[in-house]
């Protein structure tokens, strides 16, 4: 790690104001450390944000919950309004990473761990997300682990959380606020595509800090599931996951939500996709068949074309537990 | 508060408790909480595996919760209450976790199982 000065504002307005050229905001560290330890972020002044007031978990008037961005992942998980209502959103985060992470981690920050890949680790090899311009090594190399759909030619790594494809799939809203003042972000348009700047993974402005995440009034908590597939059942990252939410009128999708993780550079959310099984009974064949449009332009690379089979069978796993109540 | 100014990167003083002891520190912003631990004040019951968050060996308490100590810097525990290893025996009377896991042999090596040990009291709180 190289040194850096650190400070610790007490309000909002305070540590937007701190921000400089390379200057990082730091919560739970859980990214950060591990990659200032790589030498991959060499930052020269952390601006510790764990001193304020974002810890809260609220209702909001309509009907929706408001979550701080230093709310922890584990609180997050475990906090009574969310299990009960958004039991979607507490499999997601519960599974990813370990307790002891999960105690760290904060909300804010999940959503801003780096969309990476092991080569964007190893500083002996070029990667257009860690030195833009140098090459990809991954495309043509190692890529069981990479993505499917919506990668460029520039880059085809995955974005790393379980718990944005959840946020994805509830249209939770990101709360920010910067210098010149507040604005907040559909959580679809939060994170990028890698296309043509790869070094970018979201929409956020450097100086803008994330203050909250909201979700709107509950749907779907009766019918909803989160399912991970990965190489070994517990403390992996994703190989595919699926959210699926569904809200019936007896047999019958009054609406749908289907999200994947661990296939793109960002959560993967098709609203077409969504549409075709609206006004449609629950039945394997209709799963399967937006199944296969979900996955109708995924364009495999040399190693990981397994993903597409994987990620087929899991939507209509995820689709067909969420219908019969899935929350276990 | 400027990178360049060379008193910026100048020690910071924090005080915590540690093991139910009110400390007073004097710790460099990049110093990690196990850095702290092990090299610093020479309590290395707490191991160092990957540094990197993913084995666990680091393990301690703060505020009763458990969390990895390589991935946590010592500035940002000004204030906490810390429990390693070495502060869970009451005396000589070892922590009932302690003694669970002697009685039911639940060491491999033995070279995490200090992190194992916090990591399973931080399940019980
Ligand atoms: C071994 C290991 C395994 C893991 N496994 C999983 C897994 O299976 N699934 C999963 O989803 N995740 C996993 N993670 C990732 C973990 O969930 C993230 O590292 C964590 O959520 C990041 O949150 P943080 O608060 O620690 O972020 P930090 O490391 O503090 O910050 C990350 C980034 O966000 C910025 N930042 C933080 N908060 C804000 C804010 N409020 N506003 C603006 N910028 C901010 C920081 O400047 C930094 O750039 C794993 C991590 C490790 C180390
Ligand atoms: S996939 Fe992206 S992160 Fe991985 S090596 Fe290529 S450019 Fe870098
Ligand atoms: S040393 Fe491995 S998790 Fe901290």
């Amino acid at each position: 790690m190289n040194p850096f000065s650190y400070s610790k504002p007490a309000d909002v307005s305070q540590a937007v104001n701190l921000v400089g050229p390379a200057s990082r905001f730091i919560a739970g560290g859980t990214n950060l450390l591990d990659l200032m330890k790589e030498n991959i972020a060499r930052p020269e002044h952390l601006i510790d944000i764990t001193g304020l007031p974002l810890k809260e978990v609220r209702e909001t008037a309509s009907g929706g919950l408001m979550i701080g961005a230093l709310v922890s992942n584990a609180d997050l998980a475990w906090h009574p309004l969310v299990e009960s209502r958004y039991p979607l959103l507490s499999q997601a985060v519960l599974a990813g990473a370990s307790p002891q992470l999960r105690n760290m981690a904060s909300t804010g920050g999940n959503l801003l761990q780096r969309t990476r890949c092991y080569y964007f680790y190893d500083s002996t090899v070029p990667c257009n997300k860690r030195e833009p311009g140098s090459g990809c090594p991954a495309k043509d190399g190692l890529n069981r682990i990479h993505a499917i759909l919506g990668a460029s030619s520039e880059c085809v790594a995955t974005h790393p959380s379980d718990m944005c494809v959840a946020l994805a799939a509830l249209e939770a809203v990101v709360h920010v606020e910067g210098r010149a003042g507040k604005r907040t972000i559909e959580f679809a348009d939060f994170h990028r595509l890698p296309a043509d700047a790869p070094e970018r993974d979201n929409q956020l402005a450097d100086d803008e800090l994330i203050t909250a995440i909201e979700l709107p009034s509950a749907r779907f908590r009766q019918h909803s599931h989160y399912l991970k597939i990965r190489d070994r059942a517990s403390y992996a990252f994703a190989l595919v996951s699926v959210a699926a939410a569904l809200e019936l009128d007896g047999d019958v999708i009054k609406d749908v939500r289907l999200a994947l993780g661990g296939v793109a550079h960002k959560p993967w959310r098709d609203k077409a996709v969504e549409q075709l099984l609206k006004g449609k009974p629950v039945s394997r064949e209709n799963f399967v068949a937006a199944a296969d449009a979900m996955l109708r332009d995924a364009q495999p690379l040399e190693h990981n074309a397994f993903k597409i089979k994987l990620a087929r069978r899991a939507i209509v796993r995820a689709l067909s537990d969420a219908a019969v109540g899935g929350n276990a | 508060m400027s990178a360049t100014n060379p008193q910026a990167f100048a020690e910071h003083s924090i005080a915590l408790t540690l093991n139910g002891q009110p400390r007073q520190l004097d710790v460099q912003p990049w110093t990690t909480l196990l850095d702290l631990l092990r090299e610093q004040l020479d309590l290395v019951g707490t191991k160092k595996g990957c540094d990197h968050g993913q084995c666990g060996a680091c393990t301690v308490l703060r505020d009763g919760k458990r969390i990895n100590a390589c991935l946590t810097l010592a500035i940002m525990c000004d204030g906490a209450e810390l429990t390693t290893i070495e502060g869970l025996a009451d005396g000589d009377a070892l922590h009932p976790m302690q003694r669970a896991f002697i009685k039911h042999d639940a060491f491999q090596c033995g070279y995490c199982t200090p992190g194992q040990i916090c990591s399973a009291v931080g399940l019980a709180n």
